[in-house]
């Protein structure tokens, strides 16, 4: 007894027994955190080992360039994201992107085209922008200035094509996913081959170009100034911005909690009075449309419609998400998670084209991480089951 | 540290080194004491290879000059990546053959505003901010291949297959316009057109189903001779496959000069061989940039690589002339 209050021996000891049994120095602490978040510090590491490599990799200038290359598959990515999430999987984001871009393309150019013969060969047959260049007396600054006056309302209207372009696709995919319950990898495989085979004939084969100026100015000139020589292009603000909505409506919303039950357990969530079918059509409706903005910004970063830009768009869609850690048996994900992966595959991808590594080792190695990033979520994933 | 504040610190950290680094890191740090000139071929065809060796058998006799190279691998949007990569790296120039003639515009956009020279190879695109371009005249080249062709024309109907490159490419364009100047005016012939975007496989398949519905045919133009096996397979497949002088010889046009090429001519498959001597390109390019470099004018905006005709007898006594045969170490490997 001390001073009238018992003791018992455990109580007197407690403390220094727990500490005897569970020593948690620095170092197992961060073993612990790289344990729970291992595509964070792969982007960590990377972002200290490229500018060791190369110092020129840390400017301000590549930074800009690393996001304005990857912002349109990036916004694809969001909506695969959702994607993944209900347990499904969307093929078709690629070539609907793709396709959106064409039909974006073709009706702003049409609609430039018509205006502008409105104003400087009003009255005569339509000609192309092509054309008109060479009629007399036209000069090239007449034109230039009769483009810019229509490049605003021809943007908006492209702007809502490629979303409904896209959002079509995505309604197609979520009826057939969500309300007949066909196999998501089937039907989305058939709405690929479908967007590719429009994308051809629409533009046979070739890019398509002279969509609006001010439309390309948005992928290097136009943005909001960071320093004097460096400018942040609206195509990566409108990327952030995107991500950031889109995250706040997976984490706040009952749409974006209904995912996640979807995902997780689709009978669980049918008890409870979640519409799954209902949820399941929302999700790839809302991932088409994503495509379609894709679609747009690619237009913004090519300057064309490229028929061949979604080719190799399918891996580093999918592939980043799964790498950031979205599970492809679904219910779990976040956008965060998504963003990582994302970064990591652009980063690794401009890292290597900025040391300028030849295009097998690139794949190499970039197969390579892709396998030691999966690993090492897997490992994390078996550990908390 | 819980997962949000740790990604918080990750954001910022990232924001604070991009915000910094661009004032921290001068552009031109890598190019303060050299010259460096960045090549962004199209993908890696042997034909490349040849067309840039120039700039590299000149580079190497200048310790001031550093080459670097990427390879797009058909991919636009990729190739867009890598020249603002390399402009970001610092380049002095940059030296391209664009996978697409419209969205290269975007990058060259880049390096003009970056004020990089801007030069270009193989294939032209209408920019400000090109200052030099290495080439071919690809229409001539059309019009020389039409020219042999009408020198076996012997006034019978005859039907003749013209291998077309990818309809996105200037030249593959010019070739076919320019073959049909000559064959145009020739109305015994019935010249089918065989749509290969350039690649072997399509080549192959477009041979095959031409074969199935003319198999009578007399003569083909191929406008670029890294088909010419596909061509070979083909006819060999219908059973048309003989040499010059043989009975039922199919006569053989074949334009460019590539490996396949070569070797189908030294077989004695080919008629003529329309050789562009590809090899003379890239130490045209290198010597405008060098001089660009120095605030001077080259002497032309241009250079365009002289093809010449080759009879098919006469391959294995010309063969040092020819680029395929030169280099055949380096592009066998």
């Amino acid at each position: 007894m001390i001073n009238g209050t018992e003791t018992s021996p455990t109580q007197t000891a407690g403390p220094q027994h727990a500490s005897a049994r569970h020593p948690r120095g620095g170092a197992q602490k961060l073993i612990s955190a790289i344990a729970r978040n291992p595509i964070a510090f792969m982007l960590i590491a990377v972002w200290l080992l490229f500018p060791l490599l190369n110092p020129m990799f840390l400017t301000g200038n590549n930074i800009v360039t690393l996001l304005v290359a990857n912002a349109f598959f990036a916004v694809a990515a969001v909506g695969e994201t959702f994607v993944l999430m209900t347990g499904g999987i969307d093929l078709s984001v690629a070539q609907n992107l793709t396709c959106s871009a064409m039909f974006s393309a073709l009706v702003m150019i049409s609609y430039q085209t018509r205006v502008v013969n409105a104003v400087l060969n009003p009255g005569a047959k339509l000609l192309s922008l092509y054309e008109l260049r060479s009629l007399p007396g036209m000069t090239p600054r007449l034109l230039e200035n009769a483009l810019s006056a229509s490049s605003g309302t021809a943007i908006l209207i492209g702007t809502v094509v490629a979303i409904l372009v896209g959002l079509l696709f995505g309604i197609i995919n979520g009826v057939a996913v969500g309300f007949f319950r066909m196999s998501p990898f089937i039907v989305t495989l058939g709405t690929q081959l479908l967007a590719r085979g429009m994308s051809y004939v629409l533009s046979n084969g070739h890019s398509i170009s002279g969509t609006p100026r001010a439309l390309t100015n948005m992928s290097i000139s136009s943005g909001i100034p960071i320093t004097s020589e460096l400018i942040l292009p609206w195509v990566v603000i409108l990327m952030v911005a995107l991500f950031v909505v889109f995250g706040i409506v997976l984490q706040k919303t009952n749409w974006g909690r209904y995912i996640t039950l979807a995902g997780s357990n689709s009978e669980s969530a049918r008890y409870v009075g979640i519409r799954v079918s209902l949820v399941i059509f929302s999700v790839y409706a809302v991932a088409g449309a994503l495509a379609g903005v894709g679609g747009l910004m690619s237009i913004m970063c090519l300057g064309t419609a490229d028929p061949k830009v979604g080719d190799p768009l399918l891996l580093p869609i999918i592939g980043s998400v799964i790498l950031g850690g979205i599970s492809t048996m679904g219910g779990e994900g976040s956008i965060t998670k998504a963003t990582l992966g994302i970064l990591l595959f652009a980063t690794i991808i401009n890292g290597m084209t900025f040391l300028n590594l030849t295009l097998s080792l690139q794949q190499l190695i970039l197969g390579s991480i892709i396998i030691i990033g999966m690993s090492l979520i897997s490992r994390i994933g078996s550990h908390r089951t | 540290m819980s997962k949000v504040k740790g990604l918080r610190i990750l954001a910022s950290t990232l924001v604070a080194l991009a915000a910094g680094a661009g004032a921290l890191v001068p552009r031109s740090a890598q190019a303060a004491n050299k010259l460096v000139i960045g090549i962004s071929t199209d993908a890696g065809y042997p034909a490349r290879a040849i067309e840039v060796i120039g700039v590299y058998q000149k580079a190497k006799t200048n310790p001031n000059v550093k080459v670097i190279e990427q390879n797009a691998d058909n991919d636009s949007s990729k190739q867009i990546q890598q020249i603002k990569s390399m402009v970001d790296q610092g380049v002095n120039a940059i030296v391209v053959c664009a996978v697409d003639m419209n969205a290269i515009k975007t990058a060259l956009d880049y390096a003009q505003q970056k004020k990089v020279i801007v030069t270009l190879y193989d294939r032209f695109v209408d920019h400000p901010a090109v200052k030099f371009v290495g080439g071919y005249d690809s229409y001539n080249d059309g019009v020389m291949s039409g020219e042999a062709i009408k020198g076996f024309n012997d006034g019978k109907e005859h039907v003749v297959f013209e291998l077309v490159g990818n309809l996105a490419d200037t030249n593959a364009l010019a070739r076919r316009d320019g073959f049909h100047k000559i064959t145009d005016t020739l109305p015994n012939l019935k010249v089918v057109q065989i749509q290969t975007d350039w690649s072997t496989d399509k080549a192959l398949s477009g041979m095959e189903n031409a074969l199935q519905k003319y198999p009578d045919v007399w003569a083909i133009f191929n406008a670029s001779s890294h088909m010419d096996g596909s061509i070979t397979t083909a006819l060999k497949e219908a059973g048309r496959l003989k040499k010059r002088g043989e009975p039922g010889h199919v006569v053989l046009v074949s334009l460019g000069g590539e490996p396949p090429g070569m070797q189908t001519a030294l077989d004695g498959y080919t008629d003529v061989f329309m050789v562009i001597p590809f090899d003379e390109m890239g130490g045209q390019v290198y010597d405008a940039i060098v001089k660009l470099a120095s605030g001077q004018q080259p002497a032309s905006d241009k250079y365009y690589c002289k093809t010449f005709p080759v009879k098919g007898e006469d391959v294995e006594k010309r063969k040092e002339e020819i680029f395929a045969w030169k280099y055949r170490d380096m592009l066998s490997k």
